[in-house]
């Protein structure tokens, strides 16, 4: 059983509305949201549970979800909601708010995108090679996708020997700048 | 300074380089021209703007002040790069204030004002049908495939200039003109799984075998993307879905671009075929040879269908010059029956007599 | 002068925002002002009764009512005042409802705001002059727009009551909607059994005359006499010779769209929509008939045995004199295909629309009822239907609900399980059930236990084509679970929408409508039937979605209202009027070329010139002649300019 925090609820839809442009209130639970997402069989709770949670503001629930994580932001829920919320807007905002707040979010995704940014901060363009090596390492999966090496390397589709792009360190002053500004009041 | 701009992105470096480099062919033979934006650096993808969104936005614009020294367009071929670009574009143009926010985490301001387009825009507007159709030297008719948008070449129409953000039609036209014959199917916009396929891999094993045998459903023997992703997802990956599946798939994923090449005559080198993993080749060899013979037969077929209407012509004329030669009645063709009587015989009664 | 002011607290709805205890005594200092006083509720019987009291006691011979607005109350004040022997029109209303405390929400400034207001009324008042009305007399006869089961439910009560009525049609045939349904809900009655013997009714009454395929072209005049051309279409076919015999429809060899059958059959390109229709009458579609489109052919005129063919025939125009105009329109089913691209939008065969299966599951409909899918003819095993397709949804802009699909959804899925039997598996997907209306909750009951029909709440995301199947993705959000359902039938409960053409008909009748096209209302409660055009009427869907009974029921209403109107020989007109000051007419004729009603008129004097003048019982009060007139030689009744200059500098006075 839950308590019913309307103030909490408030601030929170207030926040979305500033922060993404969409009412949570307006959802009337059609489903529609969970009925297209192409990854909610992944999910702890579907999409449109989770506009619920957060109708009635239960904020780290949801950023505690796998949903929030797993959302692969195909933008299917927001092209085909009938009150037209941006609900992957939404998703994608939860996601940031995880990252400012630090919270412990599961599955691997935000792993992922850590890696991935890191080393876009150190060498400026993508070096696929070294992130997937960094990011099986830290996954704990070294073996994952160990089968594509062999088809990736002989198709020449990997870089060996990375460089470093010429805009490589302003890049790494976007990333650490921007992530120092980003904030979530409360 | 009205010029496009090229903004390759990672993927196009490396495990994308067959869609760059047929890409650059495609434009070139086009006309269209281009330059490459000068120390282009990473757009961020999905992560940076799943991370934080003055990053993602910073990233981009870093980009765009980059293209901004040399031009005034940007096209980006990767949808995820085009996205991100495309969505800085757009706010930072309406938001004066957000302009200054994103130029304070830049090293020098962005203050110009580029228009990023998609490859398929720049495709259809710095060229259009007519003009690929002309360029087609080798015939792709029997070359059956669906165009796969993906996520984010459609969607949101507001963003990607497509119609109908359900039906989007870009691909479908140039593939149209490049002679091949697309096929009607419903997963032109379904996910592939993409970047989150990493981290939860039965997402993209899901998404993609479906995209694989909706395709295959539709009649299809390959499917034609504009995205790196979608095409690691479908290709480089498919072998992972036959392994935990159990299937057997063997669908070539062709670059649009690379579609367009062929049929503008470009070889299966210049395409970099070799570099699928799914080996498209014997697919095209196939479809060109089979479409040769399919012209041959036509040709023969039409030669007859014309000696044919000659001879019922000759015949026609020769009647005619019969009739001529007795007085015409006008009873004759002109009484109609009492009982309804299809009107096209009636009338054709009435044309010979009048001829 | 004595002049009284009375400030309504209209509840909390003007004291909320305005001080009008404050204000009521403020007004006591302007100039002319006796008496003034605040009111909890102005309208109200002891508040109409406070102002006759203050009228005899105070001697006022002025009254300012400060509250809502004219529209809503200026009768109800102007008869207050009248019943305590002033001249109405020695009235004048000040709106602090709709032009202040419901717009504000700062109490000083609003109250500042609804004082200044107070003061051009009272400014306005103390020029007022004593107006007395005309009478004209009434036309009695009656125009129906649409002949659907609302406007023949209207004509019938008007004919029964011995009113002359023409009902105007443009299909060629009168019934509407509900002639293309199969059974009604929640009874499950046969909607042709109910619908064609009223139909057959209206056709012999002798006091209506239907007017099939035509249109109303224009109108003029105003409430009592209004004139109006009907423009009868050219059915190619002479109506006063065909018989309905359906020799033609049977020997044409030209294929058309069966509209009735909502393109689920192909019709001829000569036709008449069904077998009941009335006027029973054939028409031909000149864009698909041989003879216009390829100039041959004439099969038709040479089996009919009426000799009713006339390829000549043109469009006439009629004009009519009408007392009163009720409009019943009705609506029209969502073109879906444009909209909902992820159900196919139209391509897959196998997704019909609420209309198309109502017409599949009618004994004479295209499949003579038979169940059966589109593509292969077989019987269906999963059939699913899909509710608020169309409506309560923005991405469509349609946010309305419909009223009638969560009803027509039930009865259609009850329906399948007569005709399909008990192995065949029914769902429905819906947001919320709608079943207000007297025995609607227990229809759905039945449909859920009675009739096994499985509910699932959730809406369709998608709908594909996948091995022959069409595979419905959904979502079962009790179950927190996403749904798969290869179906064989798809049937979409789809919404309703404004006729085609509503809005140019309401800017023929200058009527209004809401962005959606559906009439508007005079009041929702108090004048549900009216419009703001006095003497035009609504009835049934044109004015908001409705299901029949809600229709009928309103038509009977709207009847009684029409009633009511015409039960006078003669109505009294507005005295506020405009007048000439003929000594500075320059005959420039401006006056008689903007009214719409051809009010002005060319008097000639004695002096041999020609001067405007307008005719009392025509003018309208409109003003645009007022506005029009270059020298200002004509004035309004009750608006005279000097009266509105007298309020704008009350206004700018601080």
């Amino acid at each position: 059983m839950i308590r019913y925090d309307s103030e909490g609820a408030a601030q929170l839809r207030d926040r979305m509305l500033s922060r993404v442009k969409a009412d949570v209130a307006a959802c009337y639970q059609c489903g529609n949201c969970s009925a297209g997402c192409p990854a909610a069989f992944t999910f702890d709770y579907a999409p449109n549970q989770i506009m619920r949670m957060l109708q009635v503001g239960m904020l780290d629930e949801v950023l505690a979800s796998s949903a929030v994580q797993l959302c692969v932001q195909c933008l299917t829920c927001t092209s085909r909601c009938p009150r037209n919320i941006d609900i992957a807007g939404i998703f994608e905002d939860l996601k940031t708010v995880a990252v400012a707040k630090d919270v412990r979010v599961p599955e691997d995704a935000a792993t992922f995108n850590r890696v991935f940014l890191e080393n876009v901060a150190k060498y400026g363009r993508l070096t696929e090679a070294m992130m997937l090596l960094r990011y099986n390492l830290m996954s704990k999966h070294p073996l994952n996708d160990a089968e594509l090496g062999i088809p990736m390397l002989t198709k020449g589709k990997v870089e060996v020997l990375p460089k470093k792009a010429a805009g490589a360190d302003e890049v790494g002053r976007i990333y650490r700048k921007s992530l120092e500004k980003a904030r979530w009041e409360g | 300074m009205g010029r496009l701009t090229y903004y390759p992105g990672c993927s196009l470096r490396h495990s994308a380089a067959e869609f760059d480099i047929s890409t650059r062919l495609v434009l070139h033979k086009l006309g269209v021209d281009f330059v490459e934006v000068p120390d282009w650096t990473c757009c961020g993808s999905s992560p940076a703007h799943m991370t934080d969104h003055l990053l993602a936005q910073g990233l981009a614009a870093r980009n765009l002040r980059q293209a901004a020294t040399v031009g005034d367009e940007m096209v980006a071929p990767c949808p995820s790069c085009y996205q991100r670009q495309k969505d800085a574009e757009l706010e930072i143009e309406e938001d004066p204030g957000f302009r200054q926010t994103v130029n304070e985490v830049l090293d020098l301001p962005y203050e110009g004002s580029v228009r990023v387009l998609t490859l398929p825009e720049v495709l259809l507007e710095k060229s259009g049908v007519e003009a690929i159709r002309r360029r087609v030297t080798t015939d792709l008719v029997k070359l059956r495939v669906v165009p796969y948008y993906g996520c984010l070449l459609g969607r949101p129409s507001s963003l990607t200039g497509e119609a109908d953000e359900e039906q989007p039609t870009s691909m479908d036209r140039l593939l149209e003109a490049a002679g091949a014959t697309v096929q009607r199917w419903n997963y032109k916009t379904e996910c592939c799984g993409a970047s989150v396929g990493m981290p939860k891999a039965e997402i993209h094993r899901r998404l993609s075998r479906k995209v694989l045998d909706q395709a295959l459903e539709a009649g299809a023997d390959a499917v034609a993307v504009a995205c790196p992703l979608c095409h690691q997802n479908l290709d480089l990956r498919q072998v992972q879905i036959n392994a935990a599946f159990g299937s057997s798939y063997s669908v070539p994923i062709l670059y649009v671009t690379q579609v367009l090449g062929l049929a503008f005559g470009y070889s299966d080198e210049e395409m970099l075929l070799h570099k699928h993993a799914v080996d498209p080749r014997p697919l095209v060899a196939k479809a060109i040879k089979e479409a040769v013979a399919f012209r041959e037969e036509e040709a023969r077929l039409a030669s007859e269908h014309e000696a044919r209407q000659k001879m019922k012509e000759a015949a026609k004329q020769d009647r005619a010059r019969r009739r001529a030669g007795r007085v015409p009645s006008t009873e004759e063709g002109g009484a109609a029956p009492e009982e309804a009587v299809p009107a096209t015989s009636a009338h054709d009664r009435e044309e010979e007599a009048a001829g | 002068m004595r002049i009284g002011v009375f400030v309504c607290h209209c509840g909390s709805n003007i004291a909320g925002t305005v001080d009008c205890h404050a204000i009521a005594e403020r007004a006591a200092e302007l100039k002319d002002v006796v008496y003034t006083e605040d009111v909890m509720y102005t309208c109200s019987e002891p508040g109409q009764a406070g102002i006759q009291r203050a009228i005899k006691e105070k001697g006022l011979t002025r009254v300012v009512v400060a509250s809502c607005s004219p529209q809503m109350h200026e009768v109800t004040f102007r008869r207050c005042v009248e019943d305590a022997g002033l001249n109405p029109h020695l009235f004048e209303m000040a709106n602090i409802r709709e032009h202040c405390s419901w717009i504000h929400d700062d109490m000083p400034r609003a109250t500042e705001k609804a004082y200044d207001i107070i003061k051009m009324a009272v400014a306005k008042v103390r020029t007022a002059e004593p107006l007395f009305p005309n009478e004209v007399d009434v036309n009695k006869d009656v125009l129906v727009i649409g002949g659907g089961v609302a406007g023949i439910q209207t004509a019938l009560d008007l004919a029964d009551a011995g009113l002359q009525v023409t009902i105007v049609e443009r299909e060629s045939t009168i019934g509407g909607t509900m002639a293309r349904l199969d059974k009604t809900f929640p009874t499950i009655d046969c909607s042709a059994c109910i619908l064609t013997p009223r139909m057959v009714d209206a056709a012999h009454h002798q006091n209506i005359a239907i007017m099939a395929y035509s249109e109303v072209d224009r109108v003029q005049g105003y409430v009592g006499n209004f004139v109006v051309d009907i423009k009868r279409r050219a059915a190619m076919v002479d109506w006063t010779r065909c018989i309905g015999c359906e020799l033609c429809v049977q020997k044409c060899p030209a294929h058309a769209p069966d509209r009735f059958n909502v393109g689920l059959a192909e019709s001829k390109a000569i036709y008449i929509p069904f077998p009941q229709a009335v006027p029973k009458r054939a028409v031909i579609q000149t864009e698909y008939c041989r003879w216009f489109q390829q100039g041959k052919c004439r099969v038709c005129s040479r089996v009919c045995p009426a000799d009713a063919i006339d390829y000549e025939q043109k469009d006439t125009y009629i004009q009519r004199n009408f007392g009163a105009i009720v409009v019943a329109t009705g609506m029209d089913v969502f073109p879906w295909e444009e909209y909902y691209p992820q159900y196919g939008g139209g391509s897959i065969p196998d997704v019909i629309s609420g209309l198309q299966y109502e017409r599949m599951l009618n004994a004479s409909g295209p499949t003579g009822g038979h169940v059966h899918r589109i593509s292969n003819h077989e019987e269906p095993k999963n059939v699913v239907f899909i509710q608020c397709v169309g409506s309560r949804d923005e991405s469509v802009g349609r946010p309305y609900c419909s009223s009638v699909c969560c009803m027509y959804t039930a009865k259609q899925a009850i329906l399948t399980r007569n005709h399909c039997g008990p192995e065949t598996n029914i769902f429905v997907f819906y947001i919320d059930i709608r079943a207000t209306g007297k025995g609607y909750e227990e229809f759905i009951k039945r449909a859920q236990t009675e009739f096994n029909v499985n509910y699932v709440r959730g809406r369709v995301s998608k709908l594909y084509e996948e091995h022959g199947k069409v595979m419905v993705r959904g979502m079962d959000t009790l179950l927190g679970q996403q749904v798969e359902i290869p179906a064989d039938l798809v049937v979409l409960a789809t919404g309703t929408t404004s006729a085609e053409g509503a809005p140019q008909l309401a800017q023929a009748l200058n009527i209004s409508y809401d962005e959606f096209g559906f009439f508007k209302e005079s009041h929702p409660k108090l004048r549900p039937v009216e419009t703001n055009t006095a003497g035009v009427f609504l009835a049934g869907a044109c004015q908001a979605p409705k299901d029949i009974p809600t229709s009928v029921a309103q038509a009977s209403g709207t009847a009684s209202k029409v009633l009511g109107l015409l039960s006078k020989d003669k109505l009294k007109t507005s005295p506020q009027i405009a007048v000439v000051d003929q000594s500075r007419c320059v005959s420039c004729w401006k006056c008689t070329d903007v009214c719409p009603f051809s009010a002005p008129e060319k008097q000639s004097q004695r002096d041999g010139s020609q001067k405007s003048h307008i005719i009392e019982t025509v003018c309208q009060g409109c003003g645009i002649c007022v506005a029009t007139c270059p020298v200002n030689c004509i004035s309004l009744k009750g608006f005279t300019t000097d009266s509105i200059i007298d309020q704008i500098e009350e206004a700018l006075l601080a």
